[in-house]
């Protein structure tokens, strides 16, 4: 493929032009120079409202979270809903995802911060009105939506980082 | 708090245990739930149940299952990504990027599960005099603090000769090695090979097994003119799994050959553009050391044909390109907190539609506090080969890493350029990789970018502090990708 701004002859697969350091996967090519000092990362897409179609619904049972921070890895069944947040003895709330150990607490995790469910539609994650709010993949989350969730997003939860994967 | 789903546990058996026994224990409980409890639509444990004995009860389900279960449960965790899922069968060769992470399945225990063999390697040459020499003395006193009554210290230090400051040994008397370190004077030349040779003979005093073994080497200057003999020495080190880190300091040592020995040993290169960082610098290389979770980790790839690993670098927790020795990758140390990062390029030659890639990848580790020595961990990449590609999105991370990957390459490119006396082409990639940083929110690189093709145009070369910097700055943005989320603060 040819870089579409000097030109040059890349590898299919190639990523980044090596002559002039263009990005070069199509879909993006504008959003990776909208880049402001605080982010220069490539956006990906807007994930797609709830309302709005969906790709079919990835086959999930059940769903793995990994916290880099901590190296932890929790496995958590689809059966029900996943509530995610951090243990609340007084409330007797207690989420199944708890971030607590996770220094949740530093990181801006809310008590009851967000949703993982299986839906009709597939997974989907919902923002449960947090105070430092949902990011799914660089796109922060309005509150109270669900959105759909793949295998290898990348969820922060005020500012702490979670790989998710979904496994059948 | 979380339910870890073992549908082994489920059925309460052991996971060896043989087909009938799946089938019989998971009638036997089946039977158990009463006629209207057999609703898999409301009753969870049902439900549960017969999930269970889909997956078990099927042996190609139940295998991957176990693999999956084997891999939740090892000692180390290791996730591969792939920027993408499958290839287009085309006429061409194609590209194709691995992540790979590598991290503690448990976070290993406070106390430090093995005692380390560290020697440091100074360079006392007359232009090391001044604020240089001090910091590395104040630097070196500093470690010393911090060792423990099991770790083995020895430092050398070195000019056109070397001589053995403190012989390896337990650190009994702190002040009177202090004393010893203070009296180090400078003068004369470079040879590092003098230094290497007298340090790994006091590292080898010890039983090496034994210890962490690294060897620091802190240098000002080009050696002249045995390069060779030190990489041979090297290379017979990091064969008995010594690690080499090098901190140049200021702008007139080799980068390259110092990049060499790091790279296939598992260790560090790293620029101290000012005295002041010295500090820092030596402080890291003991603090990973501290939390050090596996290590003489190495990793072999094993490339069917038609498939080349052109690349490996190490992002996480520091960025080092990393080579080959002996067949295998040495990627040092893993530590408890920061998971060890690699990113890998792969070039694919023109395959089948249909068929399935796949490239194993072995991890070979040592992880003191579970008793494992050189265990090996499998995995493989698999990649899909289809007649026409859908347009898949690459994982946020690896189009990060790649590209701050790419800038560093352009900057090494714009040397070869130099070097090759294509000034025209240099001046016009330092330019765009100018642009480029600038777009990356990377202000001062992108600065130092400028004033080097300017300095390129008119002079017809970089600076050499100009090239050190963007160097080792391009490189260090490498990590900055994996651990920017870790560096917030609320």
């Amino acid at each position: 493929m040819k870089c579409k701004e000097c030109g040059h002859e890349e590898m299919t697969g190639a990523l980044f032009c090596s002559e002039c350091g263009a990005y070069l996967v199509a879909k993006q090519q504008t959003s990776v120079k909208q880049t402001s000092s605080s982010d220069s990362l490539p956006t990906p897409e807007q994930p797609s409202l709830w309302d709005q179609e969906l790709p079919p619904s990835e086959e999930a049972s059940q769903v793995s979270f990994l916290i880099p921070s901590s190296g932890r890895r929790v496995n958590l069944s689809l059966d029900e809903a996943i509530y995610i947040g951090r243990a609340d003895p007084a409330k007797n709330n207690y989420p199944e995802l708890d971030l607590t150990e996770d220094n949740g607490a530093e990181y801006g995790v809310s008590r009851l911060h967000a949703a993982v469910k299986l839906s009709h539609q597939g997974v989907v994650i919902t923002d449960l009105n947090s105070t430092n709010g949902t990011i799914l993949n660089n796109f922060r989350l309005p509150s109270d939506l669900p959105y759909p969730l793949h295998s290898g997003d990348e969820l922060r939860f005020g500012y702490l980082l979670v790989n998710v994967f979904l496994e059948d | 708090m979380g339910k870890p789903i073992n549908y082994y546990d489920i059925l309460g058996l052991a996971p060896d245990a043989d087909h009938e026994e799946i089938v019989a224990e998971a009638e036997k409980l089946s039977a158990r739930f009463p006629e209207h409890l057999r609703d898999p639509e409301n009753n969870v444990a049902f439900r549960q149940l017969l999930k269970a004995y889909e997956v078990l009860g099927s042996p190609e389900k139940r295998a991957k299952y176990d693999r999956q279960l084997a891999e939740s449960q090892s000692p180390l965790n290791i996730n591969l990504q792939t920027s993408r899922r499958t290839i287009g069968a085309i006429n061409s060769a194609q590209l194709l990027y691995v992540l790979a992470e590598l991290h503690p399945t448990l976070l290993p225990v406070k106390e430090r599960p093995m005692p380390i063999n560290i020697c440091l390697v100074i360079d006392r040459s007359t232009s090391m005099q001044g604020a240089r020499l001090d910091r590395v003395k104040s630097a070196a006193k500093l470690i010393i603090q911090q060792l423990s009554q099991k770790d083995i210290i020895s430092v050398i230090s070195f000019s056109d000769r070397a001589e053995i400051i403190s012989p390896a040994g337990h650190v009994y008397n702190r002040a009177q090695l202090t004393n010893r370190i203070d009296g180090i004077s400078p003068s004369g030349g470079t040879e590092i090979y003098q230094g290497l040779k007298a340090g790994l003979a006091e590292m080898r005093n010890v039983d090496l097994h034994r210890y962490l073994n690294k060897l620091v080497l802190l240098t000002d200057g080009h050696t002249y003119g045995d390069e060779e003999q030190c990489l041979k020495l090297a290379q017979e080190a990091i064969g008995q799994d010594i690690i080499f880190s090098a901190l140049g300091i200021g702008t007139d040592w080799n980068d390259q050959f110092l990049d060499q020995i790091a790279a296939i040993s598992g260790g560090q290169s790293m620029y101290i553009e000012a005295p002041d960082q010295i500090i820092t610098g030596l402080q890291n290389e003991i603090e990973g050391l501290g939390a050090v979770y596996a290590h003489n980790t190495k990793l072999s790839v094993n490339t069917p044909p038609g498939i080349r690993l052109n690349y490996t670098m190490k992002i996480s927790p520091f960025a080092q390109p990393l080579s080959f020795f002996q067949n295998q990758i040495r990627l040092g140390t893993i530590a408890g907190r920061s998971p060890l990062m690699l990113l890998m390029e792969l070039t694919i030659e023109p395959q089948k539609p249909g068929s399935k890639l796949i490239i194993p990848l072995t991890i070979m580790a040592d992880i003191p506090s579970r008793q494992i020595h050189q265990q090996s961990f499998q995995r493989q990449i698999e990649v899909s080969v289809v007649e026409h590609e859908p347009q898949f999105v690459p994982p946020p991370t690896i189009i990060r890493a790649v590209q701050m990957l790419n800038f560093y390459r352009m900057n090494e490119r714009v040397w070869d350029d130099v070097k090759g006396g294509q000034l025209d082409k240099a001046t016009q990639r330092m330019r765009r990789l100018s642009t480029r940083l600038m777009e990356s929110g990377q202000p001062s690189l992108a600065y130092d970018a400028l004033v080097e093709t300017q300095r390129i145009a008119r002079m017809g070369t970089l600076s050499a502090e100009g090239r050190k910097r963007l160097k080792y700055g391009t490189r260090s943005l490498l990590t900055g990708t994996i651990s920017a989320d870790k560096k917030y603060e609320v």
